[in-house]
C-alpha cells in the first residue's frame, strides 16, 4: 500500500515532471499518456510493497492521538517508539505538543468524544481523568512490562503507566553560595537573602516543594498553616516564585537567584553544561512525581495504546529518556556509568521517597495556589 | 513659522526620545538575535564564540519548521478573512444608522476584552458540544474572532476622518456605488486596511493560548512549538528560529511595503 | 450611502453572524457556568463565585492592581507613543519604512523570546546594570527583575507598536496643508498641535490607548516571569484557575468581572474622551 506521504511525492513529482516537458516543449508525449504511463510504472513498483504489507501488520491502518510536550520528548517517542512501531507494525502515532494542562482541558472539555486515544500526564493530573472516568484500568496482561514497574510507583492501581520519576532537590550555586543546603529549612537561611527561587503551587513541582517544606515544619496536609507562616518569614529570601520551570533554569543560570527548590532532572542538565550547580537530596526525604501514559476509555484502538505503551518500558526506550531528561526510570533498567552520576533515583535512594496522596493533594491545589500568593505578597 | 522657545525644548526632547524608544524597543531582538549566533551551548549574553550551528539545528529541525510553515499558511488565511469580516463590520458602524448600532459595536470589539484563556475554554466547550472537533478551520474561526476587532477599531478610526466629499464627487460623476467604494474609497482606506492587516497577522502568528486549546496533532503551530521547546530544552536553537522569524517578517513587510505603497500616503 | 436595504442587510449580517456563533455562543456558555452553583453540583443559579471573588481582600487587591498597571501602561504608552507615531506618518517614506520595521519586528516576537530578553537586559549580570556601572551611576548591581518598574517597561514594549500604529493611521489622514496653514496664522508648533492636530487625531489616540490598556490587563505570561509571582494580576490568576486548578466556574466569574471593568473603561473612553478630545472637528459628512 502507497502510504498517504507517498502519494502526496508521488504526485508532486508528476507535476514537476509535466511541467518540465511543457517548458522545454517536447511535445512529443500527451500529459494524460504521460500519467497514465507514470500511473502504471508507480502500481508496478508498488506490487512487491503492497505483497510485503500483505505479511499482517498488526496495527495497519491505525492512527492513535495523543499529547506530547514537545522538544526533546517527542523526538526521543518519534524516533525510539513510533517510528521502529510504525515498520513492525504499521502503526501511526500522531503527537499534538502543547502542555499538560492544555491536554486536559481538552479532554475534560469533550468527554465523550476525547481528542486523544492516550494522554501523556503527570501525577497530579490524573486524579481529575480518574473522577471523570475517563481512564481506561490497565493490567499486567494487556501490558506485559508494568511488571517491570517499581511497585511504589503506581500511585493510582491500576489506572496510569508511570515511566519516568521526577524529583525535587535542592539546588546551590557553588560559586556564591560557601555553606551547603541541607534541608528545606536552609531555604531560611540569613545568608540567603533575595537569592532563592522557587516554584509556585502551579507548576508541579511547587506542590512538591510545599510538601517538603510541609515535611520540614511539621504541617500536614490537612493543616498547611506552618507551611505558609514559614512562608511569609522567609519573603525577603525569595526573589522569585515561577510557574515555570525553565524560567528558574534561566534565573540559576543568569545567577539571578543562587539556590532553591527544582526538579533533579533541570540540576543534572545545568550540571551536564558545566555550571557549578550542586544537588542535594533533603533532610526531609525526596518528594516526587511520575510522568505517566494512561489510556482512555474512549479509544477504539486500545490494543495499539498498549503495544505503545509496553514499547515505551523497554529498556532501550526507557534508557533513552533518562539520557535525555536525567530523570530516573520507574524500573530496574540499568543505568550506564556516564548518567549514574546523575540519576537521583536508584538502589540507596529509592527508600527516601515519601509517598504522596495526589487526589487529596490535586483537590486541594487552588487553595495552595491562593494561599501561597497571599504569603509572598 | 514661529518657533517658540516651548517648540524648541519639545524638538530637543523628540530628537532624544526618539531613538531610545526605538532603542528599547528592539533591544530584546537585537539581544535574541546577537545569542543565536553563539558557539556554546547556553543562552548567555554576551554569547561565547560565533557559530551557525543553531541554524543548522533550527533549519533542519523537524519540529520547527513544519511548525513555521503552518503558522504563516494560518496568519495568511487569518489576515485575508478578518479583515474581509472587519470592513463589513466597519462600514456598517460608520455609515448607517440602526437600532442596536452601540451593541453592535461592542460585540465587535469584545474579543479583545475577554482573557483569551476564557476565550479559548468557551470556543473548546461550544464546539465540542456542537460536535466539530479536529479540524484546522476550528483554529482559523477563532483567530479570526480576535483579530477582528483590530480591524474594525483601525479601519474605523480611519473612515471617521473620510472625506465623504470625494465619494460624493465621485458619484456626481455618475460612477455607481460599487466603483466608488473600488477606486475611492478603498485607496483612501489602504494605510488602515494594511495596518489592520498587519495586527491581524501578527496576532495570529504569535497567537499561543488559542493554539494550545483548540489546535490539532501534528499541526503545531510555531508560538506553541517554541513554547512547549522552552519547557523541555533551553538552548540558542530558540534564539536561532526567532531570528529566522523576525528574517521573515522584515521579508515580508519590506514586501508588503512595496507592493501596497505603503509610501502612498498623504 | 446609507441604509439602502440589502447592501446594509447583507454587509452587516456577515459580521453579525461570525460573531454570534464563534463569541456569543460560548461566552454564553461560560457565564452559565460562572453562575452555577456548586453545592447543586452545576445545576442551580447563584452567585456563589462572584461572592467568593469579592469577599476576599486578595483578589480584590490583584484586581486593583491589575486595572491600575493597566491604567499607567496606557497612559504611558500614549505619551511615549504619540511622538512617535506622529514623526512616522509625517516623514517621507524611504525613512518611515525602515522605522517601521523597527517597530513591528517586536510583535513578531514569540512572547516567550522577548521576555527572555528582557531577562538578559534586567538581571544582575546584564546589560542594563552593566551600563550604570560603567557609567558609574551605581556601585553595585541592582535588582532590577520582580519589581513594579520592570513589569511595567516590559508590558510598554510588548504594547507600545499598537499604539504607534494607531496613531500612525490617524495622522496620516490629518492634511498637513492645515498644519501649514495654522503656522501661517502665526501659532507654534506646540499650539498648532493642540488646537489642530490633536483633536483631529483623538479618534486614533483613544483607540489605541484602550487597546493597550486592554491588553495589559489580559496579559499573564509577562505577569507571572518578569513580576516573579510577586506582583500579581488577575490574567495570570485566571488562567491558572483554568488550567491548572481546573476551576472553571471560578475562572468564568473572575473573567466576567475583568469583563465588567473593560467594557466599563470603553464605555467611558467613547462617551467622556473621544468628544472632550475631538471638540472642534467638523466632519464633512
Amino acid at each position: 500500500m502507497v502510504g498517504r506521504l507517498q502519494r502526496r511525492e508521488f504526485f508532486a513529482f508528476c507535476v514537476r515532471v509535466d511541467k518540465t516537458f511543457n517548458r522545454k516543449g517536447i511535445a512529443t508525449m500527451k500529459r494524460r499518456s504521460f500519467l497514465n504511463l507514470a500511473g502504471a510504472t508507480a502500481v508496478g513498483l508498488g506490487f512487491p510493497m503492497m505483497a510485503r504489507a500483505q505479511q499482517a501488520k498488526r496495527f495497519d491502518g491505525i492512527t492513535l492521538r495523543t499529547n506530547g510536550y514537545g522538544g526533546e520528548s517527542t523526538r526521543v517517542f518519534r524516533e525510539f517508539v513510533i517510528k521502529p512501531l510504525r515498520e513492525e507494525t504499521g502503526l501511526n502515532v500522531e503527537i499534538q505538543d502543547g502542555s499538560a494542562s492544555g491536554a486536559m482541558t481538552q479532554v475534560l472539555a469533550s468527554p465523550n468524544n476525547p481528542p486523544f486515544d492516550f494522554v501523556m500526564g503527570d501525577s497530579p493530573n490524573l486524579p481529575a481523568l480518574i473522577k471523570a472516568g475517563l481512564l481506561a484500568p490497565v493490567t499486567v496482561e494487556q501490558i506485559p512490562n508494568i511488571a517491570k514497574i517499581r511497585p511504589s510507583a503506581r500511585e493510582f492501581g491500576e489506572f496510569g503507566v508511570p515511566y519516568l520519576t521526577n524529583a525535587v532537590v535542592l539546588t546551590y550555586n557553588e560559586k556564591h553560595v560557601q555553606t551547603p543546603l541541607k534541608s528545606y529549612k536552609d531555604l531560611a537561611r540569613p545568608d540567603l537573602r533575595d537569592s532563592i527561587g522557587m516554584l509556585s503551587p502551579e507548576n508541579t513541582g511547587g506542590i512538591l516543594t510545599l510538601l517538603g517544606l510541609a515535611a520540614a515544619y511539621g504541617a500536614t496536609l490537612d493543616n498547611m498553616t506552618p507551611v505558609f507562616d514559614a512562608l511569609r518569614a522567609m519573603k525577603g529570601n525569595i526573589a522569585s516564585a515561577t510557574s515555570s520551570s525553565v524560567s528558574l533554569v534561566q534565573q540559576l543560570e543568569q545567577e539571578e537567584v543562587v539556590a532553591g527548590p527544582i526538579f533533579d532532572g533541570r540540576v543534572n542538565n545545568m550540571r551536564a553544561k558545566g555550571l557549578p550547580m550542586r544537588k542535594v537530596i533533603p533532610d526531609e526525604g525526596i518528594f516526587a512525581l511520575y510522568n505517566t501514559l494512561s489510556p482512555l476509555k474512549t479509544s477504539k484502538h486500545l490494543d495499539a495504546v498498549y503495544a505503545y505503551i509496553n514499547r515505551v518500558l523497554t529498556d532501550e526506550v526507557l534508557t533513552e529518556l533518562m539520557k535525555a531528561y536525567r530523570y530516573a526510570p520507574v524500573t530496574d533498567v540499568p543505568i550506564s556509568a556516564d548518567v549514574a552520576q546523575e540519576i537521583t533515583i536508584n538502589a540507596e535512594t529509592v527508600n527516601l521517597l515519601k509517598p504522596v496522596d495526589w487526589t487529596k493533594v490535586a483537590s486541594m491545589q487552588g487553595a495552595l495556589i491562593e494561599q501561597f500568593k497571599k504569603a509572598l505578597q | 513659522m514661529q518657533i517658540s522657545v516651548r517648540d524648541r525644548m519639545m524638538g530637543l526632547a523628540g530628537s532624544i526620545l526618539r531613538p531610545f524608544i526605538y532603542l528599547v524597543l528592539t533591544l530584546p531582538a537585537v539581544i535574541v538575535v546577537v545569542t543565536s549566533f553563539t558557539a556554546g551551548t547556553t543562552l548567555n549574553f554576551p554569547p561565547e564564540g560565533f557559530s551557525l550551528r543553531w541554524y543548522r539545528a533550527a533549519l533542519s529541525s523537524d519540529v520547527f519548521m513544519p511548525a513555521l510553515w503552518m503558522s504563516l499558511k494560518l496568519a495568511c488565511l487569518t489576515m485575508v478573512l478578518a479583515v474581509a469580516i472587519g470592513m463589513c463590520a466597519s462600514f456598517v458602524l460608520d455609515r448607517c444608522e440602526f437600532r442596536g448600532k452601540a451593541l453592535f459595536r461592542t460585540l465587535t470589539l469584545s474579543p479583545l476584552i475577554i482573557p483569551m484563556v476564557v476565550i479559548g475554554l468557551g470556543l473548546l466547550q461550544f464546539m465540542a458540544w456542537i460536535g466539530w472537533t479536529q479540524s484546522l478551520s476550528r483554529l482559523v474561526a477563532g483567530h479570526i474572532l480576535i483579530t477582528i476587532p483590530y480591524v474594525v477599531r483601525t479601519v474605523s478610526a480611519s473612515l471617521v476622518l473620510l472625506d465623504r466629499n470625494l465619494e460624493q464627487a465621485a458619484m456626481n460623476l455618475r460612477a455607481r456605488p460599487a466603483k466608488v467604494l473600488l477606486r475611492i474609497t478603498i485607496p483612501l482606506l489602504a494605510p488602515a486596511m494594511v495596518a489592520s492587516a498587519v495586527f491581524a497577522f501578527v496576532t495570529s502568528f504569535g497567537n499561543i493560548t488559542l493554539s494550545i486549546f483548540l489546535g490539532v496533532a501534528n499541526r503545531t503551530t510555531l508560538p506553541v512549538a517554541i513554547f512547549t521547546y522552552l519547557e523541555q530544552s533551553y538552548d540558542p536553537a530558540l534564539a536561532a528560529i526567532s531570528t529566522i522569524v523576525i528574517a521573515l517578517t522584515v521579508g515580508i513587510l519590506m514586501l508588503v511595503g512595496r507592493l501596497v505603497g505603503m509610501e502612498k500616503v498623504a | 450611502m446609507h441604509k439602502s436595504g440589502l447592501r446594509f442587510g447583507v454587509t452587516a449580517a456577515i459580521p453579525l453572524v461570525f460573531l454570534m456563533v464563534f463569541l456569543v455562543a460560548p461566552i454564553v456558555l461560560v457565564f452559565r457556568s460562572s453562575l452555577s452553583d456548586p453545592a447543586a453540583s452545576g445545576a442551580g443559579v447563584s452567585l456563589f463565585q462572584y461572592i467568593r471573588f469579592f469577599s476576599d481582600s486578595y483578589y480584590l487587591s490583584v484586581l486593583a492592581d491589575t486595572v491600575l498597571f493597566g491604567l499607567i501602561t496606557a497612559l504611558l504608552s500614549i505619551v511615549i507613543g504619540f511622538p512617535i507615531g506622529y514623526s512616522l506618518a509625517r516623514l517621507p517614506p524611504k525613512q518611515r519604512r525602515w522605522r517601521l520595521l523597527l517597530v513591528i519586528i517586536p510583535l513578531s516576537l514569540s512572547l516567550v523570546v522577548i521576555v527572555f530578553g528582557w531577562l538578559v537586559l534586567l538581571g544582575r549580570g546584564g546589560l542594563l546594570n552593566d551600563v550604570l556601572l560603567w557609567l558609574s551611576l551605581i556601585d553595585r548591581p541592582q535588582r532590577f527583575l520582580f519589581t513594579r518598574g520592570a513589569l511595567l517597561a516590559v508590558l510598554l514594549q510588548e504594547f507600545l507598536p499598537f499604539m504607534i500604529l494607531s496613531v500612525m493611521s490617524v495622522v496620516s489622514q490629518i492634511d498637513p496643508v492645515l498644519e501649514h496653514a495654522s503656522a501661517s496664522l502665526r501659532a507654534d508648533r506646540y499650539t498648532t498641535f493642540r488646537k489642530v492636530i490633536l483633536p483631529m487625531a483623538a479618534p486614533g489616540i483613544v483607540s489605541g490607548a484602550t487597546l493597550v490598556f486592554i491588553l495589559a490587563v489580559s496579559s499573564f505570561i509577562t505577569p507571572e516571569i518578569i513580576g516573579g509571582n510577586k506582583i500579581q494580576m488577575l490574567g495570570s490568576t485566571i488562567y491558572a484557575q483554568v488550567l491548572t486548578v481546573l476551576d472553571w466556574p471560578f475562572a468564568a466569574s473572575m473573567s466576567f468581572v475583568l469583563l465588567a471593568i473593560t467594557l466599563l473603561v470603553v464605555a467611558l473612553t467613547n462617551r467622556v474622551f473621544k468628544p472632550l478630545l475631538s471638540v472642534g472637528v467638523n466632519r464633512a459628512n
